[in-house]
C-alpha cells in the first residue's frame, strides 16, 4: 500500500513554504498533488523552464467565454509553488486535484445563493490558520506561524500533522453547513488521492489546510459516493495559461480574495529568512535616498539594532515587518510618517512583475501580441517612450498603442501635446497583469490586435447616438491606423443630416477639421487612399459647419449658466475648426452668425462677451463698436450677473490684448475709472476674478503698462512745477548724446 | 511630607520595588529594571503577584515598546508631540524607572545657556586656585555621564540652536572634553540622554540634522479616540483631586466626557459625529487643558458653589481655556456654542450657563 501524506498550508505563506519544503525533501514523495484546476496538468512541466519566474498565474478561462477566467496566482514563496518546484525539479510526477475549473465555471454560472452572510465563516475557510492567529490575538498569520513554528528551535515534531489535528477540530466544531461546490471540490481530491496511489508509493497532497481532514476518509463507500458526485456535473470546454502576475495584484490592496498585505516583505523573509532585518532596513534606506531624503548607513545600523531589541523586548525571534517599520520611523524618518508613506508602497508591496517563457500556449490575439511587441521592440517593463511620427516604427507602435487602447488594454497613455499637428507623441506605459484577460477576450473578436480593434469599432459605431460619438470613433480609427476610414465618413454623413442637435455637430465639428487638416501628419502613404479621405473629410466638415451656422443662434437662447459656459467652449471650437478649413465663404457666414450673437442682448452675456470678442480679434468690430458694447453690457440697467458674464466672456480669451494691443486697455480703464463709486464696488469682484486668470507676468505686464501710460502724461509733469530754465540746461548734453549737435 | 509635587521615583516607590523583585528578565548595565518591565511600568497592569501597577501612559503601548528599546540600545531619545501628549511625563517616568532619578533636568528656554549643558566654573575657586577640576560645576547632563543615569532635557527646541549643539560631543562621543584644564569627563555605561521637544512650534529651533541624527524620534500622538482620552482625563483628575485635597465626594465623571468632546471637537474641527465643520481656535486644546479645566471646575464647585460640579463651574473655566485670542477665540466659541452646544438637547444646561459667561 501506498504511503500518503497531507500538507495542509497557508497559501501565500512564507514560514509555510519553508517548513513544507523541508518536509518534502525529507519525505522524498514520487507523486505530488496539489490544490488546484487539473486543466493545467498539461502546462505544469513549463514551471521547470528558467524563464518562468513568479509572481505568475494559471489563468483558466471558459474557451467559448474567456471574460470568465479564474486565476491562480503564485509567488516564489507561496507553498504550491514550493511543491511544483519540489517535483519538476526532482522530475517527480506532479498532478493538481482540485475539482476541474469545468464544472467550477458552470458552478459560478448558477444563480448564486444569497451572499453569504457569515463573512467569519467564508474566511474561516479559507485561511484558517490566519483566523487561528486572529484567535490567538496576531494581527498577521505569518507571525504567528513564526512564533508556532519557526521560533522554537525543535526541529522534531510534525507541523503538519498537528495543522491537520487542528483542523479536524475546527471542523467538527462546524455547523453543516458546506455547499455543493465544495463538497464537489473535496469528492474530487480524494478521487484523485485515491487514483494516485494505484501508481504511485510516496503521495504527498499539499492542499489549504482547511481541506487536510475532509481528505483523510478514502474508503470504499466514501468513493463510490464522490464518483457519484462527480459523474452528476456538467461541465463547460475551458483552456489553461500562464500569465505573467504582479506583486501588487497578489496584494490584497488590490482585491483579490486570497491576497496578501504585503508580498514585498514576505519575499524578502523567504530569501533572507533571519538575516531579513539588515536587508529590509537598508532596502528603505535606499529607497528614502532614492527620494532625495537623508538616510545615512549609520542610521541604518541604529535601526537594525532597535528592530532587534523590540523584537526582544516582545518576546520573537527575529523583528517582524511591524518592528521595522517602527524602527525605520524612529530612526530613519525622524518620527515622521509621510517619508515612510512615500516608500511603504515599493518596500512592503513591492512592484515585482513575473514572467513567462515564450512558447507557454496563448490565445492568437496573445500571440500577435507577442509578435508585435518584438517586431516593434517593445517590453512590458518599459514605463515611457517618446515617439517620432515621421519615423515608420515609431508610427507603428503608435498604432500599436492605440489599436490596444480600442481592444481594453490600455497599456500606453499618451500624454496630450501642448501643439497639434506634431510629429512626438510621448507615452506612459504601465502594464498590468489583468491586461491578459483584455488580450484573451479579444481573441472572440478577431486573430489579430488589429482585427479585432477594428471589430470592436464596428460595433460601437452601432450603438453610437449621436455624430460627435461618431466622430470621436473617426479619431480612434485614424489613430489606429484601421482600414475603417472611408466607411466611418459614410456613417457619419448619414448621420449627421437626421441630426438636429447643434451643440453635438459643434462637438462633432472639431476632430473631422482636424482630420481635413492634419490628417496626413499620421499616416505613411501620402496621395492614394488618406488623400481622398482628407477631401471627403473636408467637405463633410463644411457641410457641418453650414449646418451649424443655421442652427447656432436658435440653439444658445435663455442658457443657464452652466451651459453658457459649455456652449461658449464649443463655440472657440467651432470658431477654430472654421478658420482650420480655410473656406471663405463659410468663414463669412460664420462670421455673421457671431455678430448676430454680439448684438442680441438677450443671450446669456458669457455668449455675447466671447462673440464680441472674437469679432474684435478678426477686426471686425471696431475699437468704438466695442467699446459702445462695453458700456452698454456694464451700464447700471443691466449691472449684476449678466454684466458680469459679459465682461467675463469678453476678457477669457486671454491678456494678450492688454498687453500687445493698443486699444482695449485704455478702453476699460476709462470705463472704470468713470464709474461711480457704488457701481465701482459692484463691478470690482467680477474684475479681480477675470484678472486673476491671468498669468501673473501678465498681470505685471499690464500693470507695468498702466503704470507707464499715466506718468507720461504731459499734465502731470507740469503739475509739479518744472523749472524750464533748468530743464533747458541739459538739453544740450542730450542732443550731444544723440548725435545730433549742430 | 509637604511637597507640592513628588518626584516619580519617590511618589511610586512602591511599585518600583515590586517590580524588581519580580523582573527576572535580563537587565541592561546600571538599569534597575529590565526593558520589559519598565515597558510595564508604564502602562500599568495587574502582575502576576496580584500587585496592581497604575497606568502611567494611556495610549499605544507599542510607543513605549519602541522607547524603552531606543534607551537599550544606548541611543538617545527624542519624544515629540503637540503640547499636552505626556512627553514629559513619559520622560520623567522613564528615567525614573530605568535609572532611579528623574531628577537631572535642564530646562529648554530661550535664556538655556552652554553651562547648563556642559559645565559651568566656580569662579572664586577660579580664581583663587586657577582652574582645576575642582572649579568645574558640573551640569544635569555631566553629572548623569558621571553616575551612568539618564539626564532630561526639556523642550529641546527652545534652546538656542548654538547651545543645542553642545549635546552633540556629548551624543555622538560619549565624553565631555574640558580644554581649560586639558582633561574630559567620560560617561560611564548607562548614561543617555531624553529630550522632548514640541513639534507644533518647530519653527522655534529647528534642530540641526546633525543632531537630528543623533536621537531616535517618538512622537506622542494626541489619544486617538475619546474613550482614551477620557480615561486619560479621568485618571488625571482622580490624582489631582487628592492632592489639592478637594473635598467634595461628586468626581464629576460625567461632566468629564462633555468636557472632553468639547475639546475635541474643537481640536479637530469637526463634531464627533462627523457631521458639522467648526471653526478650531487658536489654541492647541490639549488634553493637558481639558485636565486643568476639570481640575479648577472641580475646586470652584467645591469651595464656592454647591457642592456637586454644575454646567455653570465647568463654563467658567472653559470659556477661559478655549479663549486664548480675546477677539477671534470669542467669535470661535460663540459659533460653537449656538450652532452645536445648543442643539444638543441634554446639553441645554452648559448653553445656559454658556450664555452667562460670555
Amino acid at each position: 500500500m501506498s504511503e500518503v501524506r497531507i500538507f495542509g498550508v497557508r497559501h501565500h505563506g512564507p514560514g509555510c513554504a519553508r517548513s513544507l519544503d523541508d518536509a518534502l525533501k525529507a519525505f522524498a514523495p514520487d507523486c505530488v498533488l496539489i490544490e488546484g484546476p487539473p486543466e493545467a496538468d498539461e502546462i505544469l512541466a513549463l514551471a521547470k523552464d528558467p524563464n518562468m519566474q513568479p509572481p505568475v498565474a494559471l489563468f483558466i478561462y471558459e474557451t467559448q467565454n474567456p471574460k470568465n477566467a479564474s486565476f491562480y496566482p503564485f509567488a516564489v514563496f507561496s507553498p504550491e509553488w514550493v511543491a511544483l518546484q519540489y517535483a519538476v525539479q526532482h522530475d517527480q510526477h506532479v498532478a493538481f486535484m482540485d475539482l476541474p475549473q469545468a464544472f467550477q465555471k458552470t458552478w459560478e454560472k448558477a444563480p448564486s445563493s444569497p451572499v453569504d452572510a457569515d463573512v467569519s465563516i467564508e474566511l474561516l475557510h479559507h485561511d484558517p490558520l490566519g483566523t487561528l492567529a486572529k484567535a490567538a490575538g496576531f494581527e498577521d498569520g505569518e507571525k504567528w506561524w513564526d512564533e508556532l513554528v519557526e521560533s522554537r528551535a525543535t526541529r522534531g515534531g510534525d507541523v503538519f500533522e498537528a495543522i491537520g489535528e487542528a483542523m479536524a477540530v475546527l471542523r467538527a466544531h462546524e455547523p453543516e453547513k458546506q455547499d455543493g461546490l465544495e463538497i464537489a471540490r473535496e469528492a474530487y481530491m480524494r478521487l484523485t488521492i485515491d487514483k494516485a496511489q494505484k501508481r504511485f508509493q510516496k503521495i504527498a497532497v499539499v492542499c489549504g489546510a482547511w481541506h487536510t481532514p475532509a481528505l483523510l476518509d478514502r474508503s470504499k463507500e466514501q468513493i463510490s459516493k464522490d464518483t457519484a458526485i462527480i459523474k452528476s456535473l456538467n461541465g463547460v470546454k475551458v483552456s489553461a495559461a500562464w500569465a505573467p502576475w504582479s506583486y501588487p495584484k497578489l496584494a490584497s490592496s488590490s482585491g483579490y480574495a486570497a491576497g496578501i498585505v504585503s508580498p514585498q516583505w514576505y519575499e524578502a523573509i523567504w530569501t533572507y529568512q533571519e538575516k531579513v532585518a539588515p536587508y529590509w532596513l537598508s532596502k528603505a534606506a535606499s529607497l528614502l535616498r532614492e527620494e532625495g531624503l537623508e538616510a545615512s548607513s549609520a542610521s541604518v545600523i541604529e535601526a537594525v539594532r532597535l528592530g532587534d531589541m523590540l523584537a526582544g523586548l516582545r518576546g520573537r525571534s527575529t523583528p517582524v515587518l511591524e518592528e521595522l517599520e517602527e524602527a525605520a520611523l524612529t530612526v530613519l524618518t525622524h518620527g515622521q510618517d509621510a517619508p515612510l508613506a512615500l516608500i511603504r508602497k515599493k518596500l512592503s508591496i513591492g512592484e515585482k512583475l513575473g514572467q513567462v517563457p515564450a512558447e507557454v500556449p496563448t490565445t492568437p490575439v496573445q500571440a500577435d501580441f507577442t509578435v508585435q511587441c518584438k517586431a516593434l521592440k517593445l517590453n512590458v517593463e518599459m514605463t515611457s517612450i517618446e515617439l517620432d511620427l515621421r519615423k515608420d516604427l515609431d508610427l507603428n507602435r503608435s498604432h500599436f498603442f492605440h489599436q490596444l487602447r480600442l481592444i481594453g488594454v490600455p497599456w500606453g497613455v499618451l500624454q496630450r501635446s501642448k501643439s497639434k499637428g506634431t510629429f512626438k507623441e510621448i507615452w506612459f506605459l504601465y502594464w498590468q497583469p489583468e491586461f491578459v484577460i483584455g488580450l484573451v477576450q479579444a481573441s472572440l473578436m478577431g486573430p489579430t490586435i488589429a482585427q479585432s480593434a477594428s471589430e470592436m469599432v464596428r460595433q460601437k459605431v452601432q450603438d453610437a447616438q449621436s455624430v460627435k460619438d461618431l466622430t470621436f470613433l473617426l479619431e480612434d480609427v485614424l489613430q489606429a491606423h484601421l482600414d475603417l476610414g472611408r466607411w466611418l465618413l459614410e456613417q457619419i454623413q448619414d448621420a449627421s443630416a437626421a441630426m438636429h442637435d447643434v451643440f453635438d455637430l459643434m462637438q462633432a465639428l472639431v476632430p473631422l477639421a482636424n482630420l481635413a487638416r492634419y490628417g496626413s501628419v499620421r499616416s505613411r502613404d501620402e496621395g492614394s487612399d488618406t488623400f481622398s479621405d482628407k477631401a471627403m473629410a473636408q467637405h463633410l466638415s463644411v457641410s457641418l459647419a453650414y449646418r451649424i451656422c443655421a442652427g447656432f443662434r436658435p440653439a444658445v437662447q435663455s442658457l443657464d449658466d452652466d451651459m453658457a459656459q459649455q456652449v461658449r467652449g464649443y463655440m472657440l471650437q467651432t470658431h477654430q475648426a472654421i478658420d482650420q478649413l480655410q473656406d471663405q465663404d463659410l468663414m463669412e457666414t460664420w462670421l455673421q452668425c457671431l455678430q448676430h450673437i454680439s448684438n442680441d442682448f438677450s443671450i446669456h452675456g458669457r455668449l455675447t462677451g466671447s462673440a464680441t470678442r472674437l469679432l474684435f480679434d478678426r477686426g471686425i468690430e471696431t475699437q468704438e463698436s466695442v467699446e459702445q458694447k462695453l458700456y452698454q453690457a456694464l451700464s447700471q440697467a443691466i449691472i449684476g450677473p449678466m454684466s458680469a458674464a459679459w465682461i467675463e466672456g469678453f476678457l477669457e480669451g486671454g491678456a494678450s490684448v492688454f498687453i500687445h494691443g493698443q486699444t482695449i486697455l485704455p478702453m476699460l480703464d476709462r470705463w472704470l475709472t468713470h464709474l461711480d463709486p457704488l457701481h465701482f464696488m459692484d463691478v470690482l469682484p467680477v474684475l479681480r476674478r477675470t484678472f486673476s486668470n491671468f498669468e501673473a507676468a501678465e498681470r505685471r505686464m499690464i500693470g507695468e503698462k498702466l503704470q507707464k501710460g499715466t506718468s507720461l502724461k504731459a499734465s502731470s509733469l507740469t503739475r509739479r512745477g518744472l523749472d524750464e530754465m533748468r530743464a533747458l540746461r541739459v538739453v544740450p548734453m542730450i542732443q550731444l548724446l544723440l548725435g545730433q549737435t549742430r | 511630607m509637604s511637597d507640592l509635587r513628588l518626584a516619580a521615583e519617590m511618589q511610586f516607590s512602591e511599585e518600583l520595588e515590586v517590580l524588581a523583585k519580580l523582573d527576572s528578565r535580563s537587565r541592561p548595565f546600571q538599569w534597575k529594571l529590565s526593558p520589559w518591565a519598565v515597558v510595564q511600568y508604564l502602562m500599568g497592569g495587574r502582575l502576576e503577584n496580584g500587585f496592581e501597577v497604575k497606568p502611567k501612559y494611556i495610549g499605544d503601548r507599542r510607543l513605549m515598546e519602541v522607547a524603552v528599546a531606543t534607551l537599550a540600545t544606548d541611543r538617545a531619545l527624542l519624544l515629540l508631540g503637540v503640547p499636552g501628549t505626556a512627553k514629559s511625563w513619559v520622560s520623567e517616568h522613564l528615567s525614573a524607572a530605568i535609572c532611579g532619578n528623574s531628577r537631572q533636568v535642564v530646562q529648554g528656554t530661550a535664556g538655556t545657556s552652554e553651562e547648563a549643558i556642559r559645565y559651568g566654573w566656580n569662579y572664586a575657586l577660579l580664581l583663587s586656585k586657577g582652574p582645576s577640576f575642582e572649579a568645574v560645576v558640573p551640569s544635569p547632563i555631566m553629572r548623569a555621564m558621571q553616575t551612568g543615569t539618564i539626564a532630561r532635557v526639556e523642550e529641546l527646541t527652545r534652546i538656542p540652536s548654538d547651545t543645542q549643539d553642545g549635546l552633540i560631543t556629548v551624543l555622538s562621543e560619549k565624553s565631555l572634553p574640558i580644554p581649560e584644564i586639558n582633561q574630559e569627563v567620560p560617561a560611564a555605561r548607562g548614561f543617555n540622554v531624553i529630550a522632548t521637544a514640541n513639534n507644533r512650534d518647530k519653527g522655534v529651533n529647528d534642530l540641526s540634522s546633525a543632531l537630528k541624527r543623533r536621537f531616535n524620534t517618538v512622537v506622542l500622538p494626541p489619544p486617538a479616540t475619546i474613550e482614551e482620552e477620557i480615561r486619560i482625563v479621568e485618571s488625571r483628575v482622580k490624582d489631582l483631586r487628592k492632592s489639592f485635597e478637594i473635598p467634595s465626594e461628586h468626581t464629576g465623571a460625567d461632566q468629564i466626557k462633555r468636557v472632553v468632546q468639547i475639546f475635541r471637537e474643537l481640536r479637530s474641527g469637526t463634531t464627533l459625529d462627523g457631521r458639522a465643520k467648526i471653526k478650531q481656535p487658536s489654541g492647541s486644546m490639549s488634553t493637558a487643558e481639558a485636565i486643568s479645566v476639570m481640575a479648577q471646575s472641580l475646586s470652584l464647585a467645591a469651595h464656592f458653589g454647591d457642592g456637586p460640579l454644575q454646567a455653570k463651574d465647568i463654563m467658567s473655566s472653559l470659556t477661559g481655556a478655549v479663549i486664548k485670542d480675546p477677539v477671534q477665540d470669542l467669535v470661535v466659541w460663540k459659533e460653537y456654542l449656538n450652532t452645536v452646544v445648543k442643539d444638543r438637547s441634554e446639553w441645554k444646561d452648559l448653553y445656559r450657563a454658556a450664555r452667562d459667561v460670555v
